[in-house]
């Protein structure tokens, strides 16, 4: 229940002291939703921890610049505070972010298993376009797909490098790789170039056959089942991974296509190893003192401006 | 703070289908050819409060959102089919898969099934069974004159018969799966196909990465007890954290009430 705020609200000075209070509580509401969201997680693998991050918010920023009559009028000190004695500092949760350092690497000697050690992430193909995970259970379909344990195929590398994975046609800023398999009818509402780039990703599956025990993977993703080469994981690092959007399924979406690093890759697969969630539960737990003792302190000083507005009603009564 | 309840509950339940996971596992540290089991969770969908990247004036963007996650799930849970520790019995009925394979076997309501349990038995007409009555496919019937069997690496059953030598009486055929963690587990060591494990495909003991048959030997459980306890202790621990904030939030909320 996130208490909502209204910072003009109130009409005197007590009365918009205490949407200062409320706006605290309703910060730090959000606080226990990251953390709760964020324990709940600590057994998922390749999960990334959210943190949120608060900002002062003036009100006087909300008013426009007017100017002043210099030249005509003496200037009164009170024209540079234009407020009304409403100079109120809210805070608000500005951004949650996440925080995309390695989690633990757990050993499992499951020869599906895949960790990356460095920042980059895997290329799955899902019915909503491309996204990237850092979760590395990594399993076979029945015709021998090799697929997240949600059935997403995982791609392998593009013939060519990252440098030529930017097809300028197909990819408009801001609008991520407009791929789609499933949901979308061929055709309808697509240009060649999307019907072309759908089809390449296609072509980047990953099919193992029937040779799924004895796939090894080497530290720069390539795969082989048996003696056979069969593929390279595509392996994504990104100039700014908080840019990346989180979708759930430990799946993020790239909404920049100019954020893909095309430059030297640092990432090393570790094949028999998985990722954990990177959630530090002595942190998260003392998060959660801290943002319930703040939320008890708002609601105390919400308590006082209420009875403080109770005492003003009363002084007309002496 | 509705929300963190209910995110906590989401954690409280993936945790104890954990619990039960290793429980499972645990109670069948003992069961010949037990394969351990993984729960995965996954995290749920996000509520995008604000957009990361959204524009907010000429050419600057802001560099990150609000994103407020809702909490995890059971994502899957399957069986690890990794090797289990060789245990010789001496028993000339036993047989253990050293490899990757699966017995086929016919169960007494007719179905077929596939086990790496290799405890067999014979029943009165000579025939290999399986402790809960299932033959295993192709039928092998030991003659009831037969002195001794030998099971070879390849598959290959031999028994003598007096005054006729040596003779093969049947020959131990294995099934392997693309994606043998699709198999659906029914119980008794048995695991039945699904569409997601793909059709059995037949090989011979030895051949083409087919596994080799052991006589004598049973393959144990697969459960690593450390690991077991090393999750059931991490599992519980996550599990107090996740009632912990249950408890917080009712706090905060409670709090939230008594403000007037």
């Amino acid at each position: 229940m996130p208490i909502a705020f209204n910072p003009r609200g109130g009409t005197g000075v007590l009365a918009s002291g205490i949407w200062t209070a409320a706006a605290g509580a309703s910060a730090q509401s959000q606080m226990v939703d990251a953390v709760a969201n964020n324990l709940a997680n600590t057994d998922t693998l390749g999960f990334k921890k959210d943190q949120p991050t608060f900002r002062e918010y003036l009100t006087t920023l909300e008013r426009e610049h007017v100017p002043m009559d210099v030249p005509r009028n003496p200037v009164k000190d009170k024209d540079f505070y234009p407020l009304d004695g409403r100079d109120q500092a809210f805070v608000i949760a500005d951004a949650t972010y996440t925080n995309f350092r390695q989690g633990n690497l757990r050993v499992t000697h499951n020869p599906l298993d895949v960790a990356l050690d460095g920042p980059g992430f895997l290329e799955v193909s899902t019915p909503s376009g491309i996204r990237y995970t850092r979760q590395g259970s990594l399993k076979m379909a029945m015709d021998g797909r090799l697929v997240t344990p949600e059935g997403y195929p995982v791609l392998a590398a593009q013939p060519g490098g990252l440098a030529n994975a930017l097809p300028a046609a197909a990819v408009q800023p801001g609008q991520g790789w407009p791929l789609t398999q499933g949901g979308v009818t061929a055709g309808q509402g697509r240009t060649p170039a999307q019907i072309a780039a759908e089809a390449a990703v296609a072509q980047r599956y990953i099919n193992i056959g029937d040779k799924g025990t004895r796939v090894s993977i080497g530290a720069s993703g390539e795969m082989y089942a048996g003696e056979d080469l069969v593929a390279r994981l595509s392996v994504v690092e990104f100039n700014e991974p908080r840019k990346l959007r989180k979708q759930g399924g430990q799946l993020f979406v790239n909404p920049d296509p100019q954020n893909v690093n095309v430059g030297e890759q640092r990432t090393v697969m570790r094949q028999g190893v998985l990722e954990t969630s990177n959630v530090n539960p002595v942190e998260e737990m003392t998060n959660l003192i801290k943002a319930n003792r703040m939320f008890e302190h708002d609601l105390k000083s919400m308590k006082t401006y209420g009875d403080m507005m109770g005492k003003e009603t009363d002084i007309g009564k002496l | 703070m509705i929300r963190a309840l209910t995110t906590a509950a989401s954690g409280l339940s993936a945790q104890s289908a954990n619990i039960e996971r290793i429980s499972n596992d645990l109670a069948n540290v003992n069961t010949d050819s037990y394969k351990r089991g993984r729960t995965e969770f996954q995290d749920l969908m996000y509520e995008t409060l604000k957009e990361p990247g959204g524009q907010i004036g000429a050419g600057s963007q802001t560099p990150v959102g609000i994103q407020a996650g809702m909490g995890v799930k059971v994502g899957a849970t399957y069986k690890i089919f990794e090797q289990g520790p060789a245990r010789m019995t001496y028993n000339i009925n036993d047989m253990m898969i050293e490899g990757t394979g699966f017995l086929p076997v016919q169960l007494p309501n007719g179905e077929i099934a596939y086990t790496r349990n290799g405890a067999f038995h014979r029943d009165s007409q000579g025939k290999l069974v399986l402790s809960n009555g299932a033959q295993l496919i192709p039928q092998v019937t030991i003659p009831s004159n037969a002195l001794g069997m030998q099971i070879s690496n390849g598959g290959e059953i031999k028994v003598q018969l007096p005054g006729q030598g040596e003779a093969v009486i049947g020959q131990i055929q294995l099934m392997n799966f693309v994606n043998e963690q699709g198999l659906r587990a029914v119980g008794e060591s048995l695991y039945q196909p699904t569409a997601a494990s793909g059709q059995p495909l037949q090989g011979i003991p030895g051949e083409n990465g087919y596994g080799m048959i052991q006589q004598g030997a049973l393959e144990g459980s697969n459960v690593n007890v450390p690991n077991s306890m090393v999750d059931m202790i991490t599992t519980q621990r996550a599990y107090e954290m996740n009632t912990k904030v249950m408890g917080v939030a009712d706090q905060m909320l409670g709090a939230t009430v008594n403000v007037k």
